[in-house]
């Protein structure tokens, strides 16, 4: 399937490497679950016979055919697109699927280097980097990165950061 | 409350460190002005004085029971009375330390070279006892931060402590009372003073729509409360009988003249509360000062180092009679809770003069030379990646570049798009849901109003990339961006303050060739957005903001 990832035009190239292939399977599974939920609350709803949502046939049908679609169409698109890099002076990475992001974070300016991993996370040995700046606005998050990659890239960042004598602001 | 993240206790640790080698120990811990323990109970009763006139109605309707509110002011007036006594500060060579709390003990530490901004204010019964609250900004900006305050210290000492607190004066072993040469603060220049003729812009800034919904809900909780049935109230009784007595229209009108009026003298009078006696002035040792307030007089000091630039905004009335308004783009300053309006440089004025201020500010204080040379990273900034063709220009009247058609192309088809969904809705509800056809009439009215509103989204959108000389000789760049029609906004960011970028595409924009570039940064409101940048206009500003993204660029 062609997903389209604006290699040609972009005004930035792309970061240099990707995400590890199984957090494909890791956003299914995230996002299996979101759904799984709404889909169980509607049957619920269906099986009590509950006033809300009115239409509760059609209502049904939309949430399915929503989340094959969403489920068919996300994970891969996602995965084409997440990349990241450390350079020798940033941190340069490229999020998102239908709305894309690149972000760059020179590594003078990063504050803290996080590594976050949730429950299903741990299920794919993933976890999510978040990088921080001095700006409310600017964290750079890089998620599906392998366990041992993540902690090389904290490390790495860590290395390179130098001793601050400023509060990078 | 006192449990939250806190950016003073960010620096706890380090600054512990600090308290236990290099602060003097001989410094003494200082107490409150004991004006405070008459202070603190007055305005707690004040604002309890709603809740008592309730508990007065409520009283006469035959409600018995404990008088809870009187027990609740009462334990409001001991804490208040309890925050005095155990709240002790003191100021050492390095740090900056407050130590209060009655259940929860806390120890807030700043470090001294971590002030950014200094705000003294002091509301009116303060002012009779002559005492401020001082507040110290940090330059965190994370969400609930509570900065540092001390409520309740002498006037006569606010002065030295703020020029010592900012510009690192010398202190005085003991600044209780104050050193006169330091609060004589004679090397200042004024940049601005309120003109009396500006409380014409007051009307046009809605702060009086808000103000009047804010009384009418008051009233009417207390009405609710006090369970007063409004038809039993003799002035209402008659109001409705003359309104019954004449036509639907004259009704109209004398409502909506009431309204006018009751919005107008609401917004001049908040006018004049905010910012009477505003004055704007620049110390030589580099701050800018705010000082404004009738009942509850402010002053707030910004640090110059810590000033990346100013943003000039316009909604949409106070343009159409010519005025705007202008802050500071700065580390430190918060702009939530009490807090809010601290960044303002210049109120609701007439646009002219906003120009000119903001002019004086880019042209001699932003980031001047001692920044350049003593903080971090910008020699990179400077010597890579200034233009030498950018020329002279100045920033706060640079002529600003569009974005093009496809720029054009999108404001509309966001604009109609959405009212064209809302209008066809409107036809259908008339059509099959009965509803009344006058919503169709509204039809082209809004969608005229759309095609305007695109309209003026384009002509407001640019961005411009500017090298000018500051007052020391060195040239700055700037990043110039102006969107927005409801309000419009100007903001001028120094590039040495932008800490981050982001560019953001979604599928739309990639068809169109458009993205939109942020600028992060730790000042202000910490993102500095240029909607729908052509591609090919990225490219060329990318690295001008951020050297380092220069060999991430894709070569075609």
């Amino acid at each position: 399937m062609a997903v389209p990832v604006s290699a040609d035009r972009a005004v930035l190239r792309p970061p240099a490497h990707q995400v590890a292939s199984r957090a494909v399977w890791y956003w299914f599974t995230r996002a299996l679950f979101g759904w799984l939920l709404l889909i169980g609350v509607q049957a619920v709803a269906w099986v009590f016979d509950w006033p809300i949502p009115p239409w509760k046939a059609p209502v049904m049908i939309v949430t399915v055919v929503l989340a094959t679609v969403h489920l068919a169409v996300m994970p891969q698109w996602r995965y084409r697109v997440h990349r990241w890099e450390l350079t020798a002076d940033a941190v340069y990475t490229r999020s998102g699927w239908f709305t894309q992001e690149w972000r760059i974070a020179p590594v003078a300016r990063i504050q803290t280097v996080d590594t976050e991993r949730g429950p299903i996370g741990r299920m794919f040995k993933l976890a999510k980097v978040t990088v921080t700046t001095a700006s409310a606005a600017g964290p750079l998050v890089i998620d599906g990165l392998d366990e041992k990659a993540a902690m090389r890239f904290a490390a790495d960042v860590t290395a390179a950061a130098p001793i601050a004598g400023d509060d990078a602001t | 409350m006192t449990d939250r993240a806190d950016p003073v206790s960010d620096h706890q640790a380090a600054a512990d460190d600090l308290t236990a080698t290099d602060a003097a120990p001989d410094v003494p811990w200082r107490r409150l002005a004991t004006g405070m323990l008459l202070v603190e109970p007055v305005r707690e009763v004040i604002r309890f004085i709603p809740m008592l006139l309730v508990l007065l109605f409520a009283g006469r309707a035959g409600e018995s029971g404990p008088p809870w509110g009187l027990i609740g002011t009462a334990a409001v007036i001991a804490l208040g009375i309890s925050r005095w006594v155990t709240t002790r500060y003191r100021i050492t060579p390095t740090v900056v330390e407050v130590r209060r709390g009655v259940f929860q003990r806390k120890h807030l530490t700043v470090p001294r070279d971590r002030v950014r901004t200094v705000d003294v204010s002091a509301h009116p019964l303060q002012r009779v006892l002559h005492l401020v609250r001082i507040r110290i900004g940090t330059g965190t900006n994370h969400q609930g931060a509570e900065g540092l305050a001390l409520d309740g210290l002498p006037a006569s000492a606010a002065g030295a402590l703020r020029a010592e607190l900012l510009h690192r004066v010398p202190a005085p072993p003991d600044h209780l009372p104050p050193n006169p040469a330091v609060t004589r603060e004679r090397d200042e220049t004024e940049l601005a003073r309120l003109d009396p003729r500006w409380v014409r812009f007051a009307p046009a800034t809605l702060s009086g729509v808000i103000t009047a919904a804010f009384l009418i809900g008051l009233a009417w909780r207390l009405i609710n409360e006090a369970s007063v049935n409004p038809a039993q109230i003799d002035v209402v009784r008659r109001t409705v009988r003359y309104l019954q007595s004449t036509p639907v229209w004259v009704d109209i009108l004398q409502g909506a003249a009431l309204v006018i009026l009751i919005v107008t003298v609401l917004s001049l009078g908040g006018y004049a509360l905010s910012f009477w006696g505003y004055r704007l002035v620049r110390h030589a040792r580099g701050s800018l000062q705010v000082s404004r307030g009738l009942l509850t007089t402010r002053a707030t000091s910004i640090e110059e180092r810590r000033l990346y630039g100013v943003e000039r905004s316009e909604p949409l009335l106070l343009r159409a009679v010519g005025g705007a308004r202008l802050d500071a783009i700065a580390t430190g300053l918060r702009e939530r809770g009490s807090d809010r309006g601290s960044a303002l440089l210049v109120p609701p004025a007439p646009v002219g003069t906003v120009v000119r201020v903001e002019a004086a500010i880019l042209n001699d204080t932003v980031l001047n030379d001692t920044v350049l040379n003593d903080t971090v990273v910008h020699d990179t900034v400077l010597n890579a990646t200034v233009p030498k063709d950018a020329g002279a220009e100045d920033a706060g009247s640079v002529g600003l570049i569009s974005h093009g058609p496809a720029a054009r192309r999108r404001r509309y088809t966001r604009a109609l798009g959405v009212t064209a969904i809302v209008v066809v809705a409107l036809i259908a509800l008339a059509h099959w849901a009965d509803w009344p056809a006058a919503v169709t009439v509204a039809a082209p009215v809004t969608l005229l109003a759309a095609g305007w509103l695109a309209h003026d989204r384009y002509r407001n959108l640019g961005h411009a990339f500017v090298n000018s000389p500051t007052a020391g000789g060195h040239l700055l760049a700037r990043l110039v961006v102006r969107t927005g029609s409801v309000v419009r906004r100007r903001s001028v960011l120094a590039v040495p303050g932008i800490i981050g970028v982001t560019l953001r595409q979604s599928v739309f924009q990639r068809r169109n060739g458009l993205l939109t570039l942020t600028a992060t940064t730790a000042a202000g409101s910490q993102a500095y957005a240029v909607p729908d940048l052509p591609e090919s206009m990225a490219a060329g500003l990318l690295p001008q903001l951020l050297p380092q993204s220069a060999p991430l660029l894709h070569r075609g």
